[in-house]
């Protein structure tokens, strides 16, 4: 490091405040945001932006809280009870026209794609529509109450948030493969490591569909423990933790939780064992079929 | 008396004679003292003549201040003119002195709403400012005070629209567009007068009715929704009056059986006259693209002789992870490599695209694909160095899961996902553009996304995963120096003169350094 200038000035963008309030809102904020970065799916634009360092197992789904600070403007979450009534309502009067999924059908426009639906709030557009319908354009009258109106509109904006959401996406199904093949496939890559102690009878219990396929494709989620031993010229060694490693320092806790780093240099000896690098491995090789077969096999592990 | 008067008044009615000022003509010069666009020039290199740092002594520079902005990280590149830096973060800018960091103005926007997620900076015309909010408003603002002088709006905030991109101006345009979330809605460039704020034309980034490439799609209603939002500023040729920019991905996102075919003008590179708003030529880079590719990277322009002919050249590298090298007079394709780790292609068709293999579309049961959708690269600035003749770029080598959830005949939206299963190593690449051929790759820790910076003091300025501000040898990749800063530089970094001195202008999150050498 080279701060050649000691003379230095840092400048806050506004006042400075401390006191108790403050730090509280600083504190909240700081929360906010580490629960923003842990959002592992974001826009098609920027997912890269949010720098995501610490994904989460595949099951897990952000707050509602959380989505509504990255997308302020995304249809909230409707009371589900209107959305099922609505979703009846929806089949019997309008999937004719609009299509079952809402996503226009021979003679209706899409619903999700309408500039009217993502307008409306609460049915303040849409009620006036369905009650007066749109004879120009071939859409009789709807002769619905209130109550009924308000179930649709909850319907709409619910289906509308979960078409735009991909965090509420389900994979359907991911046992597609052969579960022999897939045996055989990890008899001969993986075994050698996953016996004893690693065995992973059960696992099917704990993971299910594309998480247990997350979960043996990443095991650690990214974050797994990695061993380093740094090597002195003195010969002294230390060993534990991976906390950081660029081009110019290591930093390591060693198994006491004590915190260490080292200047990357030709005396220093670093050595990595990262329990998931043959897992990466397998990444740049893996086909198409090995996959869905061992998740397959691994489906029978329950 | 009454004279004076009028003289008084005459005086207080005029401008103060310092008040900062650009004039659009100086864009056209080389990159010197100032910084007045996103890219430096109108080139897209991010190259300054700038040569004060060198490798000799680029470990003698020092902080000389820095500036808390606060949370949000600076991802936007600053502008620096007459002395005054312009940063800005989603809804916020600041002017700071740009010889000690202090605030000259800040100004905030009081938002409705609108994805927060990135912002890449203001632009400069005269005595304004212009700049996007992620609710939709073009905003100019008198550089001087930070004072509003009007707002416009340029996208439907209810259908999902957001803005990130830093306005181009080139004479009296202001060329901006939004960026698309997951509603599938049609992307566009828009040209607002620099004087009125009113729109001079739009060009959409899907053909109309009967209009060439209109057959790449099934039908009107794919076509009208297609998609190719636009979010990274281009370039300009003010010789060809060519305005270049990328469009991003086809909608629905990762589910392609409602759009059969090419889906032009997504994922590609377009010329067009900023005069008019009409295209000149086309290339797209990702035919029918189903994993999120876009085509937004920077177009840098570039001049080189080929087979002993002097060609006006654009190249890009892509988030699909392909260097490509194009004529920028007339969009002929020149030259296709890949620069990153890819399995979703089987090859180059006869102009030069990657072939899209089917069995790499994402798949109910998942399809294992390399890269994720991260990318090879992203929207982090690269950087040209016409001296070296080499590209420099970030590269990130990542793999993932593609889903196919909706599998009806209209999917919406995204209609899949991808679950990353590996997000590194990165590093950063120099790519020779005569041959495309990657020349080294320097690796960096993981996590790394800043942009690049070359300078005429034959260095190449970066940062890696770790917090640490790199200056690289342009020829080899060898480290010259370092700073850890603790916090990852996420925008490009630049660099200005100021009383005969150079700075290097940095950003690691939320916060700015300026360093220079010590005073003589």
């Amino acid at each position: 490091m080279h701060w050649g200038n000691p003379s230095y000035s840092i400048v806050r963008g506004s006042p400075a405040k401390t006191n108790a309030l403050c730090s509280t809102i600083a504190f909240l904020s700081a929360l906010l945001a580490i629960l923003v970065l842990c959002v592992a799916r974001l826009t098609a634009q920027e997912k890269t932006e949010q720098n995501v360092s610490a994904p989460k197992p595949a099951d897990s789904r952000p707050s509602d809280d959380v989505l509504r600070r990255i997308y302020p403007n995304m249809p909230p979450n409707q009371d589900p009870e209107a959305v099922a009534l609505g979703k009846d309502l929806y089949i019997a009067n309008c999937a004719f026209c609009h299509g079952k999924e809402a996503t226009g059908g021979n003679t209706g426009p899409d619903l999700l794609r309408s500039v009217l639906v993502n307008h409306d709030e609460k049915g303040e557009l849409i009620g006036p529509v369905i009650r007066q319908g749109r004879t120009n354009k071939g859409m009789p009258p709807f002769d619905l109450p209130d109550s009924q109106i308000s179930d649709l509109v909850a319907f709409l904006h619910q289906r509308n948030r979960d078409a735009r959401l991909r965090f509420t996406y389900k994979v359907t199904s991911v046992a597609v493969g052969d579960p022999f093949a897939g045996k055989a496939y990890f008899e001969s890559h993986c075994a050698s490591c996953h016996a004893g102690s690693h065995d992973l009878s059960g696992i099917a219990s704990k993971y299910e569909g594309d998480a247990l396929q997350q979960r043996w494709l990443d095991p650690g989620g990214q974050s797994a423990d990695v061993t380093v031993t740094v090597t002195l010229s003195t010969g002294l060694k230390y060993t534990g933790k991976l906390e950081n490693l660029d081009e110019f320092n290591v930093s390591l806790y060693d198994w006491q939780g004590n915190y260490h780093s080292f200047p990357r240099n030709s005396e220093t000896k670093v050595e990595i064992q990262d329990p998931l690098d043959r897992h990466r491995k397998l990444l740049q090789e893996l086909s198409d079929k090995d996959m869905h077969d061992v998740t397959t096999f691994l489906e029978t592990l329950k | 008396m009454r004279t004076f008067f009028l003289l008084l008044f005459a005086l207080l009615l005029s401008e103060p004679a310092a008040a900062q000022s650009l004039d659009p003509r100086d864009l056209l010069n080389p990159l010197g003292s100032s910084w007045p666009t996103y890219n430096g020039d109108y080139s897209g290199r991010r190259f300054s003549q700038l040569s004060q740092i060198t490798a000799a002594n680029v470990g003698n520079l020092g902080l000389v201040w820095a500036f808390d902005s606060g949370n949000d990280p600076i991802k936007a590149t600053p502008l620096v003119v007459e002395g005054v830096i312009y940063l800005s973060v989603p809804d916020k800018a600041w002017a700071l002195d740009a010889r000690t960091g202090r605030l000259i103005w800040h100004w905030e926007n009081k938002s409705r709403g609108g994805t927060h997620i990135g912002h890449r900076g203001v632009a400069m015309y005269r005595k304004w400012l212009f700049l996007v909010t992620p609710d939709n408003y073009l905003v100019s603002l008198d550089a001087a005070t930070g004072k509003e002088r009007w707002r416009t709006e340029i996208a439907d905030l209810k259908l999902d629209y957001f803005s990130t991109v830093a306005p181009v101006i080139i004479r009296n345009h202001v060329l901006v567009s939004p960026s698309i979330e997951s509603t599938d809605n049609r992307g566009y460039l828009d040209s607002y007068d620099s004087e009125t704020g009113k729109l001079q034309w739009r060009w959409n980034s899907t053909p109309d009715a009967g209009e060439r490439g209109a057959e790449t799609w099934p039908n009107d209603e794919a076509r009208m929704h297609g998609g190719g939002g636009i979010w990274i500023p281009g370039t300009y040729d003010p010789e060809l009056n060519l305005f270049y920019f990328g469009t991003a991905n086809p909608q629905p996102v990762m589910a392609g059986q409602g759009r059969v075919g090419d889906n032009l003008w997504t994922d590609s590179i377009v010329a067009l006259n900023p005069d008019s708003g009409k295209m000149v030529w086309f290339y797209q880079t990702t035919p029918h693209d189903t994993h999120d590719w876009d085509s937004a990277e920077t177009p840098v322009l570039f001049d080189a002789e080929l087979d002993g002919r002097k060609r006006k050249l654009l190249v890009q590298a892509n988030r699909n992870g392909y260097f490509f090298v194009l004529d920028r007079s007339t969009g002929e394709h020149i030259l296709t490599t890949p620069f990153a780790p890819n399995n979703w292609a089987k090859g180059l068709d006869a102009q030069g695209r990657p072939i899209r293999d089917p069995n790499k579309d994402p798949q109910p049961a998942g399809a294992l694909v390399i890269p994720s959708e991260e990318g090879g690269t992203n929207w982090f600035p690269p950087s040209l160095d016409p001296e070296t003749g080499f590209f420099y770029v970030r590269v990130t080598r990542s793999v993932a899961v593609y889903y196919l959830t909706d599998t009806s005949s209209k999917p919406e939206a995204w209609g899949g996902v991808d679950k990353t299963v590996q997000r590194g190593p990165s590093s950063i690449a120099a790519i020779d553009c005569k041959t495309g051929k990657v020349v080294w790759d320097h690796p960096t820790s993981e996590g790394a996304v800043s942009g690049l910076l070359t300078t005429a003091g034959r260095l190449v300025f970066g940062g890696d995963g770790s917090g640490n501000a790199l200056a690289l040898d342009p020829l080899t990749g060898r480290t010259i120096w370092h700073v850890n800063l603790n916090e990852k530089m996420f925008n490009g970094p630049i660099t200005y003169e100021l009383d005969h001195r150079q700075y290097l202008l940095l950003a690691a999150g939320g916060k700015l350094y300026a360093f220079a050498l010590p005073e003589r």
